[in-house]
């Protein structure tokens, strides 16, 4: 191992990534650059604007606020991990109806701070998504169309249960 | 290319009914891609071996740069080389300037030289073997200054005595043209009143959430620079980087990645950085990276025009405004790099949506000691709009009348369109009372007024302001010529290109660039249009590449331009393809081509229900060519370049031209209650109505129009550069230059009406801007709550320790 490198092992989406890397190494950074998973993006350096948002161990974290030491061993989801076999999650579903996106670069951090929202919270009332997504900024839609997309997805999601 | 020499098309059909996949609010596609986190942005670019790049920026607003040195820099391992301005200047030109001498001598640098004129401006560019090790050795690179006396103020920037930036221009002054359309000075003479005021709008900035970044690598083989940026208008720029770099722009390849993280004009004048990293890509032969952070981005990415404008109005007893005649000055900060374009552009929308022929206006620009100004969303129109509406409401409070009243009273009327301005603009039709009194109805005017009587008597403070925008879009660059006759640029123009691949797919590009505008969707709606066949059958192109996409040296999303432009270019090389797609069909099935028609990715025959895929097509067209009819070239590729007519094309000698092809505009309305011990102010309602001609997909159009409706509401409320005596921009990341969150938009009722576009070929009218419509409605409605208090609002930006400090000085 280099000098003053650290080895780090974590599981982002079901699968292992290990590197020795710098203690300095922004968890993002480790996400886009050794795992090469591009959906988490990078809008700001003042950790205000979550699109590098994830979750580790189930809790929505903005991944440039933590350095990559600090996720070893634990389990992160990132939005790769949203849609399986090429089937939507509900969220993507109804965000792709509500055309609750444009340029798409929030989306990603959108996604993961939605998702944590509904794991809390299975009916959001609209004041509670909107607090659930005060940390995220989107430049494009205006939020209303986000709003009524996790609202809409909240709604499948517990008819589904219901059913089930 | 099989082209025929003359084609005349038709204008699309008056109805919606009369379309099957155009006006429909066909969900995006292309938005399962960044959906899945699929997205490829310029960040995720990957070359082997790339060296990355962070620039050294000015502490200081203005100073000498009397030494750099950068010995400690270099020390440090990982770093390949430190570029300075005095090494660039050696080995490139300025670039050039659109004004005309004496501004037009100013030398423009990417990096500054000799001298830092804002703060923040790059100094040095530092190449290091990763972003870590890049950023570190930038704090490396030390820099001996000597601080200058500062100018952040345009109109101080432009008396007598004032320090100076430019030394090869002697003053400040970028450009001054006088307009004198009618005859304002008579409306004033012969006026019942003259209602004067003065107008200021702040400086705020696009902050797409994507920074601009790049990616130049240079291929020996060829002896090229491949560049991957997100420059909005990447055949425009390279010229300007190309001319600079003295390198011809065949040998300058500009890529952009299927996505941009959003632009709102912001990604235009971002040459400046693909020129350094083009320049370092050749000179240590590697690619190398850069991607703005978050502050650079803030200080030095796109900053808007800020402008103050002394007014009289002349205005008859009865509230009609007869005449306007007023001074405007317009700060651009510290480099002219698309301006003085900004000193033309707010001409497009002369009288607001008011119908007013006696305007004279003196607009003078000036150089300061702050970040360079550029186009954003509603560039250089938001200025001039909300000086009308705040005009407006000076007007009704001078004669006491409601500011709705005054407003309807000089509405452009329905029966006046096509509407020709005091400077030539022609207003593409419309309806704007019945948009007005739409918008009365959807914010319940009146009962507001009523309720407002009520909550003062408890001492509540609610107000409501209205305010409407002319949002023109695609842009005539012969504006330009009023400031420089010379300036090799007018018209527009853009390309399509339509083709069917082997398989019979019918593929599609533009010179576009989608930045989040759902153009893929959009124009694939056209394409399925004019060939009667589903999305399914249609690929859309996206992202940019000069030596495989088509285009022309106008191309780009920009000046709400893309829908007019391209959809028309796309809309023509369709019609010129299916007529090709036709004759072989003809020929083949030994039918008359009138009999025939393209439907579901076949022709069939309306006589004999004889039907021939476009797979079949296909291959008689590229591959089995020898049954093509005698004469006709094979391959189906089809080609059109649009160039609008605007009547008026070029500017006359009282500066009259037609700036835009189409007009669209919008009412917004709001209510707002303010805090009587705080002066928070929160929005109660926001009530938009806007007129964006024929929607080719209503989903994509109102997403547009919701999206500037909240740049406006961040504008006004929040986002502001706020800059010390001394140049220093204090609000440089989101911590202190804040943006709209979900929880600061409001709910939002949006409606639109639909005319047609007179003036363009599928009835759109270019959308998005919005020219920054929420922020006259805001500042009336803050400024009518507060009416109880006699507080007199000046500025587009509003705060509420500002109000708490103004009520607190009575
Ligand atoms: S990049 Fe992490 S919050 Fe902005
Ligand atoms: S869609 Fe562009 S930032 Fe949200």
């Amino acid at each position: 191992m280099m000098e003053g490198l650290v080895k780090v092992s974590i599981d982002i989406n079901g699968k292992k990534y290990t590197d020795d890397v710098e203690p300095r190494l922004l968890l993002v950074d480790f996400i886009r650059d050794i795992a090469r998973l591009k959906g988490t993006h990078i809008g700001c350096d003042t950790t205000s604007c979550g699109a590098c948002t994830i979750l580790i161990d189930g809790m929505s974290v903005k991944s440039c606020t933590m350095f990559a030491v600090e996720a070893d061993g634990r389990k992160i989801q990132t939005v790769e991990s949203l849609a399986t076999d090429d089937k939507l999650h509900p969220l993507q579903e109804a965000f792709w109806e509500h055309h609750a996106l444009q340029c798409g670069y929030c989306t990603p951090g959108m996604l993961m701070s939605s998702t944590f929202l509904l794991s809390r919270n299975s009916d959001p009332t609209e004041e509670e998504i909107r607090e659930g997504i005060a940390g995220n900024i989107c430049r494009c839609t205006g939020y209303i169309n986000i709003i009524k997309a996790v609202k809409d997805a909240a709604g499948k999601i517990n008819a589904g249960k219901e059913t089930e | 290319m099989p082209q025929k020499a003359e084609l005349v098309v038709e204008k699309a059909p008056e109805t919606t009914a009369a379309f099957k996949y155009m006006g429909t609010p066909v969900k995006v596609a292309e938005d399962l891609i960044p959906l899945q986190g699929k997205g490829q942005y310029l960040d995720d670019v990957e070359i082997p071996g790339t060296l990355y790049m962070a620039y050294t920026l000015s502490p200081y607003g203005h100073a000498k740069i009397k030494k750099i040195d950068t010995s400690k820099c270099l020390e440090l391992p990982g770093v390949h080389y430190v570029l300075t301005g005095e090494e660039l200047k050696a080995n490139m030109d300025p670039y050039m300037q659109i004004a005309p001498p004496p501004s037009g001598n100013l030398k423009d640098y990417p990096l500054a030289v000799d001298k830092v004129r804002y703060y923040g401006e790059p100094v040095a560019a530092v190449v290091a073997s990763n972003a870590y090790i890049a950023e570190d050795a930038a704090e490396l690179v030390d820099v001996e200054y000597e601080p200058l006396p500062v100018v952040t103020d345009a109109e101080d920037a432009l008396k007598e005595g004032s320090p100076v930036l430019h030394d090869s221009v002697g003053n400040n002054l970028v450009w001054r043209g006088v307009w004198d359309l009618g005859d304002a000075e008579k409306a004033l003479k012969e006026a019942d009143y003259v209602v004067e005021d003065t107008v200021k709008t702040h400086r705020y900035a696009a902050v797409p959430l994507e920074t601009s970044g790049v990616l130049a690598t240079y291929d020996q083989s060829v002896d090229t620079i491949t560049v991957y940026s997100v420059n909005q208008m990447p055949m425009f720029s390279l010229p300007i980087i190309c001319g600079a770099l003295r390198m011809p722009p065949s040998k300058f390849r500009m890529i952009l990645p299927p996505n941009v993280g959003g632009a709102f004009g912001g990604k235009i004048i971002n040459f400046t950085h693909i020129t350094v990293v083009a320049y370092l890509s050749k000179l240590l032969k590697a690619p190398v990276k850069y991607v703005e952070n978050r502050s650079e981005n803030i200080m030095s990415g796109t900053h808007n025009n800020e402008r103050i404008f002394h007014v009289k109005l002349a205005v008859r007893k009865d509230g009609r405004v007869t005449g306007a005649y007023m001074k405007a000055v317009d700060n651009c900060g510290a480099y002219p790099r698309y301006e003085p374009a900004g000193a033309v552009i707010w001409a497009q929308v002369v009288p607001g949506i008011y119908d007013v022929q006696n305007v004279y206006v003196d607009f003078s620009q000036a150089t300061t000691n702050k970040g360079p100004t550029g186009p954003v969303r509603g560039y250089s129109r938001i200025q001039h709009n909300f000086m009308w509406e705040r005009m407006m409401n000076r007007v009704a409070q001078k004669l006491n009348m409601d500011p709705a009243e005054v407003r309807r009273l000089n509405l452009i009327k329905a029966e006046q369109m096509p509407y020709e301005g005091p400077s030539r603009t022609i207003y593409d039709g419309g309806d704007y009372h019945k948009a007005f009194d739409t918008l009365l109805d959807t914010i319940e005017y009146g009962k507001w007024r009523e309720k407002q009587k009520e909550a003062r008597k408890q001492g509540k403070l609610i107000g409501i302001g209205l305010s409407a925008v002319i949002d023109s879009g695609a842009n005539n660059f012969a504006q330009v010529k009023i400031i420089n006759p010379h300036f090799p640029a007018s018209g527009s123009m853009e390309v399509g290109l339509v083709m069917i691949d082997q398989f019979g797919t019918l593929v599609a590009r533009t010179g576009t660039t989608d930045q989040g505008q759902s153009h893929a969707t959009t124009f694939g709606q056209i394409v399925s249009e004019v060939f009667n066949t589903g999305p399914e059958n249609v690929v859309f192109q996206q992202g940019f590449d000069s030596i495989s996409n088509v285009w022309a040296a106008f191309s780009g999303a920009y000046a709400s331009r893309s829908a007019v432009m391209a959809g028309t270019a796309l809309y023509y090389a369709a019609i010129r393809l299916k007529e090709k797609v036709l004759t072989i069909a003809a020929h083949a099935l030994g039918e008359l081509e009138s009999d025939l028609e393209a439907k579901d990715a076949a022709v069939v025959s309306m006589k004999t229900d004889k039907k021939l895929p476009l797979g079949d097509i296909a291959t008689l067209a590229w591959l089995d060519v020898n049954k093509l009819p005698e004469d006709m070239e094979p391959g189906l590729v089809s080609y059109a370049v649009y160039k609008p007519d605007f009547t008026y094309n070029m500017p006359d000698e009282k500066k009259r031209v037609n700036n835009t092809l189409t007009y669209s505009y919008a009412i917004h309305g709001t209510v707002v209650e303010v805090d009587p011990e705080t002066y928070e102010m929160k929005i109660l309602k926001h009530g938009v109505v806007s007129d964006p001609g024929f929607m080719i997909n209503p989903l994509v159009v109102e997403g547009q129009e919701m999206g500037a409706t909240l740049h406006g509401i961040s504008a006004a409320l929040m986002e502001n550069l706020e800059y010390d005596e001394d140049g220093i921009l204090l609000t440089s990341n989101f911590w202190d230059y804040l943006v709209a969150g979900a929880k600061h938009m409001p709910d939002i009722d949006m409606k639109t009406i639909v005319t047609r576009s007179t003036s363009s070929v599928l009835g759109v009218r270019g959308v998005g801007e919005g020219g920054g419509g929420p922020i006259g409605s805001i500042v009336n409605a803050v400024e009518d709550a507060l009416q109880p208090l006699g507080i007199k609002l000046l500025s587009s930006n509003l705060s509420a320790n500002e109000l708490y400090s103004k009520a607190n000085k009575k």
